[in-house]
């Protein structure tokens, strides 16, 4: 199913409302249609995961919905107002870790930093907060690269949060970490999304992470990237690693969204 | 560990030091040339005037002026103060010019051309129309040393601005990092190992324009000692000059190591982890 506000007004039950949204790079002969017509819509709240292969488009889509870029057609709305720009109380995470964060500045400063407009004591306290739910308090004074991988990307989900977001995006956030970290990472977002009750659009590449992941699974076709369906997952929550994964509910989702996106050998 | 390979250090150094003064007197000794004195000639030489002309001993042994004699302060000092001011002037100017033109791809086409025209011209040679133009006091000298040490600073510069991670930049974006903060947080710390880098090299020329720039119109400095020492034949106070002027580029350098190490630790200590 696909849910798509046909009279292009903002429905203000949406967190995130991305409407009729098309992108090309460059012009003439070699302009290249990253974004078909896309249009979906992203309850208050809730955790969103935009699947596809590589090359669907999902990163221009991404920085469509951060406000990094500008759509060539379409709008997207954040709480039914149409962005211009980043949106405030949004934050992201992006897939690199190694280079989002700065090496030159400890892991307090890393996650300090978007917040240089408040004052030292509501900043240390803040930073301390975010670390603290992501598992890190006692590491402030090290470098990111002293971190393992799974260590850095939680010191980036960290800085998003520390910012005190309404809306989280995150690029492909667990890409660059082994499969046991990565499983720790998606069960720490469920749970920074049951705490803080934040609505979150998720970007990957993972089949199976965005079913456990989502309320909702956005997935994508290629060149150019078209939303295929809109699939509602209604997984019980909290959700388990190995017990969701075997239940049947999952395996009919996964198998639905295997069946989209086709055969990706 | 440490320890010991700072002793293996030290002593390698020691040995090549000494291997290389005792090479210096075999040879020169050997020779008899006055154009080519032995060490034992040119270091007592730092003390007195052993030529006998009357130039300012660079040392002396008077603890209360920390050993150091009038020469030091006559002719030293003043092209160590001219030199520094010229390498501030090259390292601001290039720090900023370089982000400018490191942040915008238009201005850097516009400009490429220019600067690389400008630059293919050997300072040196601007020397006398230098004078002509800007005169010869303290101020000329200063801007000749900073027109040829400013390159490797202001290209270096462009190329680290420019070649900022997309990632790091959007990082900016998203958290509305404000302008200036972008530019002091993240465009210049991630260019930082390449200005530095830059400004290693300018150590150097900044030294050897110094001199020259000294060569024609100053009243005092080393490059117009080396000059008054050619004339007047007093060769082992030019060599006792080169041997001062050799220590001054080991401590300037020595100096920005030290600053090097201590605002880069960070890209050490990474490089460092890569390493193991």
């Amino acid at each position: 199913m696909s849910v798509t506000d046909g009279m292009g007004n903002p429905n203000r039950g949406y967190a995130l409302a991305v409407d009729r949204v098309r992108h090309t790079y460059g012009q003439g002969q070699a302009a290249f249609e990253a974004l078909g017509e896309i249009s979906f819509e992203v309850p208050a709240g809730s955790v969103a995961c935009i699947v596809g292969e590589s090359g669907c488009g999902k990163s221009t889509l991404m920085r469509i919905m951060a406000g990094l870029i500008r759509p060539s057609d379409g709008t997207v709305s954040v709480r039914g107002t149409p962005i211009d720009g980043v949106p405030e109380d949004m934050a992201m995470v992006f897939q690199d870790y190694g280079r989002s964060l700065f090496p030159w500045l400890r892991i307090r400063q890393n996650v300090e930093f978007p917040l240089k407009h408040l004052d030292r004591a509501t900043r240390r306290a803040r930073a301390a907060e975010a670390l603290e739910s992501v598992g890190l308090t006692g590491h402030e004074g090290k470098y990111p690269w002293e971190l393992s991988g799974g260590m850095q990307q939680r010191v980036a989900i960290a800085r998003a949060l520390a910012v005190d977001p309404r809306i989280l995006l995150m690029d492909e956030p667990f890409a660059s970490v082994d499969a046991q970290t990565r499983a720790g990472l998606e069960d720490l977002l469920l749970k920074i999304h049951a705490d803080l009750g934040i609505t979150i659009v998720l970007v990957t590449h993972d089949i199976d992470e965005s079913v456990y992941l989502a309320d909702r699974v956005i997935a994508l076709g290629t060149s150019p990237g078209t939303v295929l369906e809109v699939i509602e997952v209604t997984l019980e929550r909290p959700r388990h690693q190995l017990l969701t994964k075997e239940t049947e509910d999952f395996l009919k989702y996964r198998h639905r969204v295997f069946e989209l996106l086709g055969d990706p050998a | 560990m440490k320890i010991r390979e700072r002793a293996i250090t030290g002593v390698a150094a020691a040995i090549s030091i000494g291997g290389a003064l005792l090479l210096w007197q075999f040879f020169t000794q050997r020779s008899e040339s006055y154009f080519f004195p032995t060490p034992s000639t040119v270091f007592p030489h730092l003390w007195a005037d052993t030529g006998g002309f009357g130039e300012p001993a660079y040392l002396s042994s008077s603890a209360s002026d920390l050993f150091l004699g009038d020469g030091f302060f006559e002719d030293v000092v003043p092209s160590m103060w001219r030199m520094l001011r010229g390498y501030m002037l090259a390292v601001s100017l290039g720090i900023t010019i370089g982000t400018a033109l490191g942040l915008s791809e238009v201005a850097r086409q516009y400009t490429d051309w220019i600067i690389n025209f400008v630059r293919a011209i050997p300072p040196p040679a601007l020397l006398g129309i230098w004078i002509v133009v800007f005169g010869i006091g303290d101020g000329p000298k200063v801007y000749l040393i900073a027109f040829a040490v400013i390159w490797p600073v202001l290209l270096n510069t462009i190329d680290g601005v420019a070649a900022v991670d997309e990632q790091r930049k959007q990082v900016g974006a998203v958290f509305k990092v404000p302008f200036h903060r972008q530019i002091t947080g993240i465009f210049l710390p991630s260019a930082a190992p390449k200005i530095f880098g830059g400004m290693r090299i300018c150590v150097g020329f900044a030294l050897i324009m110094t001199i020259i720039s000294e060569f024609a119109g100053a009243t005092n400095g080393l490059g117009l000692r080396l000059q008054a020492d050619l004339l007047f034949f007093n060769y082992p106070d030019l060599w006792a000059t080169m041997v001062v002027l050799a220590v001054v580029g080991l401590i300037l350098n020595g100096i920005l190591m030290w600053v090097e190490g201590r605002l880069l630790h960070w890209h050490h200590g990474m490089a460092r982890l890569a390493e193991a």
